[in-house]
């Protein structure tokens, strides 16, 4: 069967792969309030009507897709935008039952849901959890409510625990709490504090942002003209540092970058991302990719609801990569991951031997104490970790276009 | 038939051009509508720099009515010079294959520097000039305190000066009437053997090159065996022609005429100006005096960098030298980057224009490094040798002494100013000659200095030293005994060949920490600490650090979208395309430039 596309990009869905898709993103494209660091895509104030509109078309996508030759068999599925939990009750029920009668969800072993920490409710968690949620996501941000001002995030330090324990009540055990740092007038020792904070929660797995000045974000525009003074670089960098130490010695060692897990708590959906498996991302602006074809859903919602409701499919910016593309993408994605590349699993994938491909880069950062290559691993030392994009950019162009 | 010989020469802007097309107009060889397109300089590149690169010579014809009232027809040939102080010497030629001059200046920015330069070269040549004043229908023009300049500075009559507007046709009648009457006719020999100057060339890629010439003696014609004396080549004149504007073709060229040959001539390498042309059967026995080789001042090397590959960039120099003989370069090759070639020009805006026609007509990428200019090294043996890079510079003990190019030279600038420039020229190095006043209002000074002063960014300098008002040209007058030291700037412990300066001992230090900092914006922080060091011998004067990037990691991967952090990635590499990598340092075109920005 072929769907007709909305937008110009061709999306051949007899040339994906066969091979079942297992992950599921979707995107919720509303949020209580636009926060002054965030680029995406999300909507603020939105009537319970449109809300329940977007569910009834997401489901419409759904449907598509399940009508398509392209078999979606998911074992982890993952919420965002937006705030999901901003969706009325009854519309969520109705967008998990609906997904669940779509798709065969029985290998599913964990569903991500983020939950807006101001407005979580009991029965709101109890029934994500019923409807087969298997873990929560809350954006605590900071524990200072200065830095939360700063950020422009409505809720309160206390929100947070209150949360997470609603959250336990309902019968979730893995929950994850979001933390930035790096936030204007911030301190070593406030940040410290944040940290502590969440550590203290008990939650087996904890993310940490540094702040990012993404372009035409009001931070970017407040920084730019001088009303607020980005923290110092090296500040910054002992800030990212400590935070892997700390969280390490608690048990809670880095898996990526900026996310910290007790062993076995890793977000399998990010892991999904990060080694280059197969997904689909329904909703605006959501991002998919199968076996080598990544494509991105009409980011603007109006298009997409009109891409949907001419029962086409919203997928635009369709790339179909080339193996070189492939071999950067997935060192450049590996690398961020404390277990690295991993050589042998590279050399079966691509065909192709990763310390022989990457020799250049691999002896240049070596030296310089910022990775370390082994037979089994090319990783990146905590040196290292302090400038991945650097070392990530020099192993995309090695790999070639 | 009557014959008259001449070149415009005017300071740039001040109506060179127009006027010309005005002439040819009057003349009746172009219509008002070519004359709207001034087409005597053809190309583009020159029209945007309101410079003329290529001499051309058009032959125009006039009804003259002599002082008795007989009416005579002349032939009227008219010989473009080279508007700039990089083409000295084919300028001089160029005059020398006339006996007039039109002297044109602007009338309201009266004489300036390249008035006077230019009038010298004319007054040198022994040309009878004829000053006039152009411009005079605007409404801020002062013709008659421009001819009282004239005569101050030049010793022209101001009496003598013809007003004219090149816009608008007027006094064109009356000049061209003096012309007639005042320019000597052409001397020289029907009967003796053929000599013929050359006095410019360019490549036609049907016809190969195109020789303009002067005759002087005898004739050329179709068929003949010609020979060239400079280069001793011999070859037959298979066209001849005149340009009125368009090409004719003509039998012969008699003695006192212009034209040009075709000759089947491959390269215009082999054709020198200032060459003479001569009867292969008949031979002369001496040749037109004056010729030489054309002087490179001026060297640079051009490296390939991003797309671009060396064959590319060797085809493409290859094609422009084609077209323009005075612009050598030779295979070099340097240890930090890579393979190239090392250039040689005229002068800087000569560099200038190469370096922005392999770019825009080729689609070149290129690294250029910094300019320097030619030295004389006495060794301790007594050979003398010329460099044209500082790399070249022999071990300090063979080396007796180090001579530089001096160069004469004239500004003029607005009376107030003459501190700031006083001050600007004895920085440079600048020895003194004299003071003279144009009117009430401006000077002309002369200096003495090295070339290699002028090429940092002397000309901005000038400007800003006289509030845009300064003008200024020099000729050079020979090599100087210089107290001279190499500098070598040494990149992460790597000496940069590219980098180093030769300069004045006394401000070698000071230089040397200002190319540093220099070098420290340029050059980008990089994931380890990077030592600058410039060192005079093994002795490092002066330091610098560049510190390791601290932080380059961005935080969140964006989920799922993976195309979003590639591209930033790749974008973060694609901001640094004209680099060059030396040892582990990426170092950027501006870098190489920058040597010559620290000069203040
Ligand atoms: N008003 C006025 N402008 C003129 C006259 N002659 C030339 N120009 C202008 O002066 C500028 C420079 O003239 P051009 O012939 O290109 O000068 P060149 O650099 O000496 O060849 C141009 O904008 C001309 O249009 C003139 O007689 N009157
Ligand atoms: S809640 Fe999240 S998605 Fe919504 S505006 Fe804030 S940061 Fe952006």
């Amino acid at each position: 069967m072929h769907l007709p596309l909305a937008g110009k990009a061709p999306l051949d869905l007899q040339g994906l792969s066969r091979e079942p898709v297992t992950g599921l993103y979707v995107h919720v494209p509303f949020c209580f309030h636009k926060c002054h660091y965030c680029d995406f895509y999300s909507i603020p104030s939105q009537t319970d009507e449109r809300m329940r509109a977007f569910v009834d078309r997401l489901l419409a996508e759904a449907a598509l897709w399940r009508a398509s030759a392209v078999e979606l068999r998911p074992r982890t599925i993952f919420f965002g935008g937006g705030t999901p939990s901003l969706l009325p009750l009854d519309a969520m029920r109705r967008l998990l039952e609906g997904l669940q009668s779509l798709f065969d969800l029985a290998q599913v072993d964990e569903w991500t849901i983020e939950v807006n920490p101001a407005t979580a409710e009991r029965d709101y968690c109890c029934m994500l959890r019923e409807c087969g949620a298997t873990r929560l996501s809350f954006g605590a941000q900071s524990f200072d409510r200065a830095e939360l001002k700063m950020l422009e995030r409505h809720h309160n330090p206390d929100d947070v625990a209150r949360s997470v324990a609603l959250a336990r009540a309902a019968g979730f055990e893995r929950i994850n709490v979001d933390l930035i740092f790096g936030i204007p007038g911030q301190t070593m020792r406030s940040w410290l504090h944040s940290l502590e904070t969440a550590i203290s929660l008990g939650t087996p797995h904890i993310s940490c942002y540094a702040l990012t000045y993404e372009p035409n974000t009001p931070m970017a525009v407040k920084k730019r003209v001088g009303t607020i003074v980005a923290i110092d670089e090296a500040v910054e960098l002992q800030m990212l540092q400590e935070t892997r130490r700390r969280l390490a010695v608690k048990g809670m060692a880095p898996y990526e970058v900026s996310n910290f897990a007790r062993p076995g708590e890793a977000c399998r959906h990010n892991l999904l991302y990060w080694d280059g498996g197969s997904y689909l991302g329904f909703g605006p602006s959501a991002a998919s990719h199968v076996h080598g074809v990544r494509w991105k859903n009409r980011g603007h919602i109006g298009e997409w609801e009109r891409a949907i409701d001419d029962s086409t499919l919203p997928a635009a910016e369709v790339e179909q990569l080339t193996q070189p593309q492939r071999m950067g993408e997935h060192a450049m994605l590996r690398l961020r991951l404390t277990d690295g590349i991993d050589v042998a699993d590279f050399a079966a994938r691509w065909n192709d031997d990763p310390i022989t491909r990457f020799a250049d880069p691999i002896t240049r950062y070596g030296r310089q104490g910022l990775l370390v290559a082994s037979e089994k691993s090319i990783r990146l030392t905590e040196a290292g970790v302090a400038v991945a994009d650097a070392i990530a950019a020099e192993f995309l162009t090695t790999a070639g276009r | 038939m009557q014959i008259r010989n001449f070149s415009i020469i005017a300071h740039i802007d001040h109506g060179k051009s127009t006027l010309s097309d005005r002439l040819l107009m009057r003349a009746g060889a172009i219509t008002e509508r070519e004359f709207q397109s001034q087409m005597l300089d053809d190309m583009d590149l020159e029209r945007e720099r309101g410079i003329t690169i290529k001499a051309s010579a058009v032959t125009v014809f006039h009804d003259h009515k002599m002082p008795d009232g007989r009416i005579e027809k002349f032939m009227l040939n008219f010989i473009d010079t080279p508007g700039h102080v990089d083409f000295h010497y084919e300028v001089q030629k160029a005059l020398q294959a006339c006996e007039g001059a039109i002297l044109v200046v602007d009338a309201t920015q009266g004489v300036q520097a390249q008035t006077v330069a230019n009038a010298y070269a004319a007054i040198e040549v022994g040309l009878e000039i004829i000053p006039v004043i152009n411009k005079i229908d605007l409404p801020s023009a002062q013709p008659i305190v421009v001819a009282e300049e004239i005569e101050q500075v030049l010793g022209f009559a101001a009496e003598d000066a013809i007003e004219v507007s090149a816009k608008t046709g007027k006094g064109i009648d009356e000049l061209i009437a003096k012309l007639c009457d005042q320019l000597p006719a052409p001397r020289g020999n029907p009967e003796a053997p053929t000599r013929a100057l050359i006095f410019d060339s360019i490549y036609d890629d049907y016809r190969g090159v195109i020789t303009y010439v002067r005759v002087m003696d005898g004739e050329i014609r179709k068929g003949q065996k010609i020979r060239f004396m400079g280069t001793d080549k011999q070859y037959q004149v298979t066209d001849l022609g005149k340009l009125t504007p368009r090409p004719t073709q003509v039998q012969r060229i008699g003695t006192g005429e212009v034209g040009y040959i075709v000759a089947a001539i491959k390269d215009l390498h082999d054709v020198r100006i200032g060459d003479t042309v001569t009867d292969d059967d008949n031979k002369a026995a001496e040749a037109l005096p004056g010729y030489k080789p054309s002087q490179q001042m001026v060297y640079c090397d051009f490296y390939p960098s991003g797309k671009t590959q060396y064959d590319e960039l060797r085809d493409a120099m290859d094609r422009l030298s084609l077209n323009d003989s005075s612009f050598s370069f030779e295979p070099e090759s340097n240890d930090a980057l890579g393979f190239g070639f090392r250039c040689g020009f005229l002068g800087l805006l000569h560099m200038e224009i190469i370096q922005e026609r392999l770019e825009r007509e080729f689609n070149i990428d290129m690294i250029q490094t910094a300019p320097t200019v030619t030295y004389e090294i006495k060794q301790t043996d007594g050979k003398v040798l010329r460099i044209d890079s500082p790399s070249q510079l022999p071990n300090p003990t063979n080396v007796e002494e180090i001579r530089e190019p001096f160069i004469k030279m004239n500004l003029i600038l607005p009376g107030d100013t003459v501190g700031n420039m006083m001050k600007l020229c004895e920085d440079r190095r600048g020895v003194y000659q004299k003071t003279e006043y144009i009117g009430s209002t401006r000077v002309m000074l002369t200096y003495e200095m090295p070339l290699a002063e002028v090429i940092y960014d002397f000309y901005d300098r000038l400007k800003s030293a006289t509030k845009g008002y300064g003008t200024m040209d020099f000729d050079f007058i020979g090599f100087r005994h210089g107290e001279l030291v190499k500098v070598d700037i040494l990149v992460n412990g790597d000496r940069v060949d590219a980098l180093s300066v030769i300069v004045h001992r006394s401000t070698a230090e000071a230089r040397a920490r200002k190319l540093l900092v220099r070098l420290k914006e340029e050059i980008d922080r990089h994931l380890f600490e990077i030592p600058l060091q410039a060192a005079i011998g093994g002795k490092i004067i002066a330091r610098e650090t560049i510190k390791s990037v601290g932080k380059n990691v961005t935080a969140k991967c964006y989920g799922g979208d993976v195309t979003r952090k590639r591209k930033l990635l790749e974008k973060q590499k694609e901001g640094k395309k004209r680099m060059k990598r030396v040892g582990s340092v990426d170092i950027p075109q501006e870098a190489f430039m920058a040597i010559l920005e620290s000069g203040e």
